[in-house]
This record gives structure tokens, C-alpha cells and sequence, in this order.
């Protein structure tokens, strides 16, 4: 397995881990019973902490499409080098800091890991190219 | 790299477009102290940056879609006339999308993306066959 598609694999635990937290919260929240019902007006029972989590989730949700691409992207072209390891396990570890950093808000450390995390998936499409 | 792949490619670099484009014009509306913080009273984006917003996250749904539709008829060696075609009516359309959403052309931004999604269709059904 590449580092690019290691990576992939890694992502998909740190997607799990996002959803596993932020299912914690959300049942601390509305219970069990609030958290498998129909969730009508779930805004207005959730905590602000749920909140921030449920957004981090939405938005690694929208990234890893993108880190999908950069890396079917490289597989495909065969374009694997240094660079674009790099670059994977560089988006790794921002959506990993990602979820802490929208948790505690960390200001303006969350936006710099997002665009590091974007700027990632970026340079590995771009690799692929080339 | 095929011609599917290199719209992925365009596609991929479309939505950076579409997200470089959305931040600009909501750190405009909101300021980007308010977009830094963790956001907890939501402000609903209005004018051309709601626009933008919505249309850069129909493209997330729509491009995630297209990827698996690319990445199958890629491995599955059926690529063919009509997936090049498929593939570039995608990127068509989704280019389109964008002023379609901006300056409000209805119903003309639904076909649009209908025309997205049909080329999406075409190209898992012909990785099938």
C-alpha cells in the first residue's frame, strides 16, 4: 500500500473518530432514545460543544471528497513521490488537529489547519498532473 | 490519463474555484474575525455569498458522484466516446452552475443540473455494461 492510500485509510479512521465524538456529545445532549428517534428540531436541544462537533463532522465530511480525489488522482497517474506523501499525511494530520482545534476553538488555529489540510489535497491534484 | 480523469481533475479545481470564491465573498459579508470563530450564533450568508455557499456545497454532493462514477469506469476499462462526452457534460454543467446560481437564471440552474446529474448516471450505467 502507497502512503497516499495509507493516508486514505487514516482518514477514514479520523472520519470515524468524528463521528463516534460527536455522537457522545449529542447523546449527553438529547439521550439515547433523542439520538435513534426522528430528531425534530434538533438544532435547538443541542449544546453549543455538539454543535462544533457536528460542524467539524460536516466539514471533514466535505474534505475527504476532495482528499479522495487527490488520491485516486495519483494512484491512477502513477504520479506517487515524496511530494505527494508528504502532502497525504500532511492532510492527515490537519483533519486530525481539525476536530480538537473546532471543539475548543482554537482561533484562528482552525482555519490555519483547514487550509492546510485544502492546500494538501491541492498540490496532490496538481502532482497528479504533472 | 484519461480524458475522465482529467475532468476530474478540472472538476476537483472547479470546487477550489468555488470555495476561494464563497470565502471571499462571506469574509466580506461576515468579516473574517466572525469566520475564524467557532461560529457558535449562525449567521445565514445573504445575497451573492449565500449563493455561493449553496452552490459550492451542491457541487460537494454532486462531485463526490462523479468521482466514484470516474473512478468505476476507470477500473472497470470502460471507458469509451460516450464517457468522454458524459465527463465533459458534467464539467459543462457544473461550470455553468455557478453564474446559474449567482445571477438567479430559473429555472435554467435546475436543467443545468440535471445535465450534471444525467452524465453522472450515464457513466455508472456504462461502467456496468
Amino acid at each position: 500500500m502507497s502512503p497516499e492510500l495509507a493516508a486514505l485509510a487514516a482518514t477514514a479512521f479520523i472520519q470515524l473518530a468524528a463521528v463516534l465524538w460527536s455522537q457522545r456529545a449529542l447523546e449527553a445532549d438529547i439521550g439515547h432514545d433523542g439520538n435513534t428517534g426522528t430528531r425534530e428540531g434538533l438544532d435547538d436541544r443541542l449544546s453549543e460543544h455538539t454543535k462544533r462537533l457536528r460542524r467539524a463532522l460536516a466539514n471533514h465530511t466535505e474534505n475527504i471528497g476532495l482528499f479522495i480525489i487527490a488520491v485516486v488522482l495519483v494512484e491512477f497517474t502513477a504520479s506517487n513521490g515524496w511530494i505527494t506523501g508528504l502532502a497525504a499525511w500532511i492532510f492527515v494530520a490537519a483533519r486530525a488537529l481539525y476536530l480538537p482545534a473546532y471543539a475548543f476553538g482554537w482561533v484562528p488555529w482552525r482555519s490555519v489547519i483547514f487550509m492546510a489540510g485544502f492546500l494538501s489535497c491541492f498540490v496532490m491534484i496538481i502532482a497528479s498532473v504533472f | 490519463m484519461t480524458p475522465e480523469l482529467t475532468a476530474l481533475v478540472l472538476a476537483a479545481l472547479l470546487q477550489i474555484c468555488q470555495f476561494v470564491l464563497f470565502s471571499v465573498l462571506a469574509q466580506r459579508q461576515v468579516g473574517p474575525k466572525y469566520a475564524a470563530s467557532p461560529r457558535d450564533t449562525p449567521r445565514q450568508l445573504t445575497g451573492y455569498a449565500g449563493r455561493a455557499q449553496r452552490a459550492m456545497n451542491n457541487h460537494f454532493e454532486g462531485l463526490i458522484l462523479f468521482t466514484i462514477a470516474v473512478v468505476a469506469v476507470t477500473y472497470a476499462d470502460q471507458t469509451s466516446a460516450l464517457t468522454v462526452l458524459c465527463a465533459l457534460a458534467y464539467l459543462g454543467a457544473r461550470l455553468l452552475y455557478i453564474p446559474a446560481y449567482l445571477f438567479g437564471w430559473a429555472p435554467w440552474r435546475s436543467l443545468i443540473w440535471v445535465v450534471g446529474l444525467v452524465a453522472t448516471a450515464v457513466m455508472l450505467v456504462a461502467a456496468l455494461f
